[in-house]
């Protein structure tokens, strides 16, 4: 009575047993990878996986030994540049993502006011004719001060 | 016999200085430390990569240029290019602030906080309970003004060196403030919005808000323009740009196009709410769930679904440039992750009954209003 039950059992545990490697390997070792071991390099694949730098050989394999092509190297620091720049970009961290369309704020900034620097923060802008040197917020276009020459200089703000 | 013998000094005093001048050759090296790389255009490359730590060489003094790279030791190379690329460009490193801060709490005197953002400088926080905004300087917790008249404020976006705030009313309103003017009565901008609006984003063009049943786009100029679309939606609450589409948390994950259609669901944890970009994936708190859903924004596909770590009713999501914060209100703590290989960084346990809720970034410090003390934490 045993036997022929336990043909149907060890089918059975086959089966299992194959499924848990299926399951295994859907699993991956390293993240959503089979082929690469929990080891001291699965934290930088992940890394180079999660900042989209790489998508792997197929979703479940990246394929750890084989060689890199100058085509592919070009490829992946090109995502590296990109995934940095974005990063660290002050704009992702204070969620401000997009790029501002259609905005103008018209300012009168006096006749040849066509020098101008950013410090950072606000635009300074010097107009050559009058000398004035005025001082505007990059954020929202607010003029915050202006510097005129005093009343004995040639009026020239670069003479 | 003695002009033999002082050649023969000479001779060997010759032979070691040329030795000794081999040798001294090799320990100064061709290229920083490596022997076997030419002082030619690719060394300081070379060097840069060395100095940088994303390479080691192969031995101390060997670099074995002409070497092989397979794909394991390639990503290895670039995890480390883009961790320390990251350091470098940090705000908290130009600022000699690489420590993470004593979690500080202050009391806000104001009754249910709830989002807040920071405009670079200064935190705006929209709260509920009084109808207010209030201003906040980051560097030293001080507190600047507070702006009256946001009845049911709940969202806040800072654009354009304006501040938006949503009005959680049937009709929504949108308040608006001009941070450079005395602070009074915030400006009201439209009051026909969805109903209950919570979520605020922008996307270079246009506003938009997450509504019980709808989103709602406003544009144009002043009187502006306010369009609300609800098919398809159930209660989307979180809204973000990713600099390329606008997402809103509803059931699911919602990529919308520019006029509110649905173009993607993505399948995320139960009751998400309120999501952070990290310029690469989308972090989504699902706090019916107790589950955070890290999405490639590019794709929608779903990364990784992160659980444990302290995750109890997790709401609002932040980035500082490296780590990711998530509000837990039902366990009064905040769940910290590395955003780079999503290595869970621990819990931080603020006072019982405080509620988290809110969060952002200044690029240096995590701040979090707590809606049940009213409060707000920085960390």
């Amino acid at each position: 009575m045993g036997i022929p039950h336990s043909r149907p059992f060890l089918a059975i545990l086959l089966v299992a047993a194959f499924l848990a490697g299926a399951a295994g390997s859907l699993l991956g070792l390293c993240g959503a990878f089979a082929d690469v071991m929990p080891d001291a390099f699965c934290p930088f694949v992940l890394e180079v996986f999660y900042m989209g730098i790489t998508t792997g050989t197929s979703p479940t394999t990246y394929d750890p030994a084989s060689a890199v092509s100058r085509l592919q190297m070009a490829a992946f620091l090109s995502r590296t540049v990109d995934g940095v720049v974005h990063r660290v970009s002050r704009r992702i961290i204070l969620n401000q993502a997009w790029t501002q369309l259609n905005f103008f704020n018209p300012l009168s900034l006096g006749p040849n006011s066509f020098f101008a620097q950013s410090d950072g923060t606000d635009v300074w802008v010097a107009s050559r004719d009058s000398g004035v040197v005025r001082r505007i917020r990059a954020s929202d276009g607010y003029l915050l001060s202006t510097f005129r020459p005093p009343p004995s200089s040639t009026g020239n703000a670069f003479s | 016999m003695r002009w033999i013998l002082r050649n023969r000094r000479f001779l060997a005093v010759s032979v070691s200085a040329i030795v000794l001048g081999t040798g001294a050759n090799a320990l100064l090296s061709v290229c920083g430390p490596f022997t076997d790389v030419a002082a030619d255009a690719f060394c300081p490359f070379v060097r840069e990569i060395f100095y940088l730590g994303i390479t080691t060489g192969t031995t101390p003094t060997t670099y074995d240029p002409s070497g092989n790279v397979t794909r394991l030791q390639m990503a290895a190379f670039l995890s480390r290019t883009v961790d320390a690329a990251a350091r470098r460009s940090s705000r908290r490193l130009v600022l000699e602030r690489l420590w993470f801060p004593v979690p500080r709490i202050g009391i806000l005197g104001s009754s249910a906080p709830r989002l807040i953002k920071s405009d670079g400088a200064d935190l705006w926080i929209a709260i509920f309970g009084d109808g207010s905004v209030i201003r906040m300087r980051a560097s030293d917790f001080k507190y600047l003004e507070t702006w009256t008249g946001a009845t049911a404020a709940v969202g806040v976006l800072v654009e354009g060196g304006g501040i938006f705030i949503t009005g959680s009313l049937a009709p929504g309103v949108l308040y608006g403030i001009l941070p450079s003017m005395s602070a009074g009565a915030v400006t009201t901008l439209t009051t026909n919005l969805g109903d209950y609006p919570a979520g605020i984003a922008f996307d270079g063009a246009q506003f938009w808000t997450a509504n019980v049943g709808s989103v709602t786009r406003v544009y144009g100029q002043f009187p502006w323009t306010a369009t609300t679309v609800s098919a398809g939606f159930s209660a989307p609450l979180g809204l973000l740009y990713d600099g390329a589409s606008i997402w809103a948390t509803d059931q699911s994950l919602l990529r919308l196009d520019p006029v509110g259609g649905i173009t993607q669901t993505v399948t995320v944890g139960s009751g998400p709410q309120f999501p952070v970009f990290d310029g690469s994936n989308i972090w989504v708190p699902n706090a019916g769930s107790n589950s955070v859903s890290v999405v490639r924004a590019s794709t929608g596909v779903v990364l990784a679904t992160l659980s444990g770590n302290g995750l109890n009713g997790p709401t609002s999501a932040a980035f500082d440039g490296e780590r990711i914060l998530v509000t837990n209100p039902a366990g009064d703590s905040a769940s910290l992750w590395r955003a780079s290989d999503l290595a869970a960084f621990g819990v931080v346990q603020l006072p019982a009954n405080s509620g988290p809720y809110g969060a952002c970034s200044d690029g240096l410090s995590f701040w979090v209003t707590m809606k049940d003390s009213n409060s707000l934490g920085r960390f």
